[in-house]
């Protein structure tokens, strides 16, 4: 993995829930991970609402990304940005038509695109980075934590030949805590808000019935989507970002919960 | 049938005459567990011509792919599917709304000032999109058939 990387944020971290954005930010200055501000940010047409409406808008819109990247890796916050580079990458490294009306628009821009970025999201950097968290760490997150990456990270993993499950133990283990897996293919159906409340609910209520049955103190996600599903909509189970916890565990000192509309309880000890 | 992605070219991009009916997507499927969308009818109706059912109840999350034997991209059919409703007219008014905030704004999902003063006492910085940004994202938008609400 080559590590000088372009931070890109998304729409959905910055705009709603900044605390998560100044929890990577911490971490990544307490690793010393080299991120520079993405240029000329733009939107990446997430793959659930957005790349409905125009797939061929979606194309062209990552491909300006891709172009302005310029090779750099990209680092995202957000599993839907994440999958909505990943994605568009896999279609434009390859010859074709696609390939060619993307780099026809960017003649247009007065871009050029010769080559796509790797992209990596934080779950798979952090991972990358375990020995570095456990040198730096400086408070133990001791909490048993339902380990849930939600399905466009674990989609992207398991395209790398990696497990999402078993890198989000790895981290929950390495800081302190207890994992606790549940079934695997659980969704927090929150592609379906506003569009099919009703079945978005049963959908959520299913993987919350599986979850709690487990008894953990909280759920654990790096994907904001589910964060705000299981957070605002479930509210049966607090849940945390992996992005909470780490900077935690090395010091950072925010009290994000008190952004939380489902409030994780103080543990006992 | 809508003029936009005819059914015949769906069915040769997406290779669907490879589809073995095994079900197995539908099996993994969250949306069909509870009674929404089922990819395998998906598949079928694009086959035979028919106007598919439940589109718009496909969560997109990718599981149907991880199985499929056939390595159809469902993920990326329903996509087209989709959207081909959408220029039709027929999309959920959640996701037109944001396609519209998208284009005048430059994000799906846009700042306010109760988030803005939250960065500021974060110690990030102010959400502030580059002109450039908005034209370039704006000439594609321009350029390629993107639905949304006007
Ligand atoms: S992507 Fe859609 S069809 Fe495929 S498993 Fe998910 S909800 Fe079902
Ligand atoms: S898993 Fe693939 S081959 Fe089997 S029914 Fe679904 S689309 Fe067809």
């Amino acid at each position: 993995m080559r590590d000088d990387f372009l931070l890109y944020p998304g729409c959905v971290i910055p705009s709603k829930l900044p605390y998560l954005e100044a929890a990577a930010v911490f971490i990544l200055e307490r690793l010393e991970v080299t991120a520079s501000p993405f240029p000329e940010f733009s939107c990446c047409f997430e793959p659930v609402g957005l790349r409905s409406l125009g797939p061929e808008t979606w194309l062209g819109a990552c491909g300006r990304l891709h172009s302005l990247a310029a090779g750099r890796p990209l680092l995202t916050l957000c599993d839907g940005c994440t999958l909505s580079l990943f994605e568009s990458g896999r279609i434009l490294s390859h010859e074709g038509t696609e390939r060619r009306e993307v780099q026809g628009l960017m003649r247009e821009l007065n871009r050029s695109l010769e080559q796509v970025s790797e992209v990596v999201g934080l779950l798979e950097l952090l991972h990358s980075r375990l020995e570095s968290i456990k040198r730096c760490m400086v408070k133990k997150q001791r909490i048993r934590l339902l380990i849930h990456p939600g399905c466009h990270c674990e989609h992207i993993c398991h395209e790398k030949g990696l497990s999402a499950v078993k890198m989000m133990e790895d981290i929950v283990l390495a800081l302190g805590g207890e994992p606790v897996t549940p079934s695997e293919g659980l969704c927090c159906g929150g592609g379906l808000t506003s569009v099919n409340d009703a079945l978005g609910r049963n959908i959520m209520e299913d993987a919350l019935d599986g979850m709690e049955a487990l008894g953990a103190e909280a759920i654990i996600t790096s994907c904001p989507f589910c964060f705000t599903q299981f957070d605002v909509i479930g509210r049966r189970i607090p849940v945390l970002h992996l992005a909470e916890l780490c900077a935690w565990a090395l010091g950072w000192e925010v009290d994000s919960t008190s952004f939380h509309r489902t409030r994780l309880r103080p543990s006992a000890d | 049938m809508s003029e936009h992605h005819p059914a015949g070219d769906l069915r040769s991009s997406f290779h669907l005459q490879d589809c073995l009916q095994c079900s197995q997507c539908t099996e993994r499927c969250p949306s069909a567990r509870h009674g929404g969308v089922r990819p395998d009818e998906v598949v079928s109706a694009v086959l035979e011509d028919r106007e598919p059912q439940g589109i718009w109840d496909c969560l997109l999350c990718h599981r149907c792919l991880e199985v499929c034997p056939s390595d159809i991209d469902i993920v990326m059919l329903m996509t087209h599917l989709r959207h081909r409703s959408a220029l039709d007219g027929v999309a959920p008014d959640r996701f037109l709304r944001t396609g519209s905030i998208l284009v005048k704004e430059g994000r799906g999902f846009p700042s306010n000032p109760r988030v803005q003063k939250q960065r500021e006492e974060l110690g990030l910085s102010p959400l502030v999109d580059s002109d450039r940004a908005m034209r370039e994202l704006g000439k594609i938008i321009s350029r390629t058939r993107f639905a949304y609400e006007r």
